[in-house]
């Protein structure tokens, strides 16, 4: 019997021996036993580097958008936890990747950072099927109410209380962008952020352009946001950003009838509309 | 920055699209019907172009609150503009009013070409409430705040 990290070994050997990818995206050991860091195995006798284990945090998607990347390796699979496996399918929707030319080694980290957690290699290999697993499996433990608690506290406080809240958050933020860095779904070639002609954003750290760039950051997100927690995790002054994305998720879900990142056939909810939307806002 | 709400005139920034309120607002003028002075009219081709970073811009630059007007369901010049730009300010005044911004200064309406009369009504309604809403403090602080350090 194999274990777990064997078994991801032996499919990232499978595919490379098969001539099937020219890269595997993982896991291996970090410098310390509780951190994992992204390796890029290219030949099938380097696949024991792959780690499988509770400490494999980072959001691999994010490396199928790079360009430096993709020109050496035309042909990438990546070792993806399940919300980042909805990343895959948000990045197909939205033609920035080739299905043809993606593989995903589907795996599931029940807790992640709990040294206790199971880690499992999911049985499925296609895209398809990685998709039914999701809708079947994963959806009904995705944005839960228990996900959603912070989110309702912050809606019961007065509007004053909510602005004075957010302003001491943002008022942290260093515009390091490192939410941005470890996001799948941020992967313009050119951020608005750094845009200057014209300047959309204040690029200075101070309560002024933050705001405007919490504000970007979170709406850019509406409707493709995965829920796979990376921006909050790796925010070096803990801005609790994913209050803000499953406020988002929550909202779009319950007003259009959409969640990213289960469905490659669906349509984005800011590029479709229906005839009877909720115009109740509207004077 | 802070004023009494007696000598307090709001600031309200109207994005308004070519086709339908710009008229709208054009006929209101034409037709000699009186209105609250305090909207700065910005004609834009469609609400469907406009981005929500327009409304943060507007905000930066001392708006009290900012109306996004368009035509009607069904009388985009462009077809169906009007109806992205509905799903998109659906969620994006959301998470105005979830950050903390008071609903009043997030407006959005319809209004056609031959609506003159609803236009007027509509800014001297709004103004009426951003008035006794008062300035909008908490983002004038912020513009303090970034002169300060610059």
């Amino acid at each position: 019997m194999s274990t777990p990290e064997q078994e991801l070994r032996e499919r990232a050997r499978e595919l490379l021996e098969g001539d099937e990818v020219d890269v595997v995206v993982g896991y291996g050991q970090g410098n310390r036993p509780d951190r994992t860091t992204p390796v890029f195995v290219t030949a099938a006798a380097a696949a024991d580097q792959l780690v499988l284990n509770p400490f494999c945090r980072n959001d691999l998607a994010a490396w199928l958008t790079r360009k430096d990347l993709r020109a050496k390796f035309p042909r990438m699979a990546i070792v993806a936890k399940e919300p980042d496996i909805r990343a895959v399918v948000v990045l197909i929707q939205e033609t920035q990747i080739d299905p043809g030319a993606v593989r995903v080694i589907g795996v599931r980290i029940d807790r992640p950072g709990d040294p206790d957690s199971p880690c499992t290699v999911l049985p499925q290999t296609t895209l398809d099927e990685l998709q039914q697993h999701l809708r079947d499996d994963f959806q009904p433990r995705a944005l839960t109410a228990e996900q959603l608690g912070a989110v309702e506290k912050l809606e019961q406080l007065p509007p004053a209380e909510r602005w004075a809240y957010w302003r001491k958050q943002f008022d942290k933020c260093l515009r390091c962008y490192a939410c941005r860095s470890g996001c799948p779904m941020c992967y313009c070639d050119q951020c608005i952020a750094q845009m200057n002609q014209p300047q959309w954003l204040d690029t200075s750290a101070h309560p002024l352009g933050n705001m405007a760039w919490n504000i970007t950051r979170a709406f850019h997100l509406a409707g493709r946001c995965i829920n796979c927690g990376e921006c909050e995790r790796v925010c070096p002054v803990d801005i609790p950003l994913m209050a803000l994305n499953r406020f988002l998720a929550r909202q779009v879900r319950d007003q259009f009838d959409f969640q990213a990142g289960y469905d490659v056939e669906e349509y984005q909810p800011f590029a479709s509309w229906k005839p009877d939307d909720n115009e109740d806002f509207i004077l | 920055m802070s004023r009494s709400s007696q000598d307090f005139e709001p600031r309200i920034v109207a994005f308004v699209c070519n086709w339908c309120t710009y008229a709208g607002a054009d006929l209101a003028g034409t037709s000699r019907l009186k209105y609250a002075s305090n909207v700065r009219v910005v004609r834009v081709p469609c609400s469907g172009r406009v981005d929500p970073l327009l409304i943060v811009k507007a905000f930066e630059r001392g708006a009290d609150a900012v109306l996004v007007s368009g035509c009607h369901p069904g009388d985009c010049h462009y077809a169906e503009g009007n109806y992205y730009a509905r799903r998109r300010f659906a969620i994006f005044r959301d998470l105005l009013l979830y950050l903390g911004v008071e609903p009043e200064r997030v407006q959005f309406s319809w209004v056609s070409a031959a609506e003159g009369a609803k236009w007027a009504d509509l800014i001297d309604r709004l103004t009426a409430q951003v008035r006794d809403l008062g300035p909008f403090e908490g983002y004038h602080a912020l513009i303090d705040a970034a002169k300060a350090v610059s």
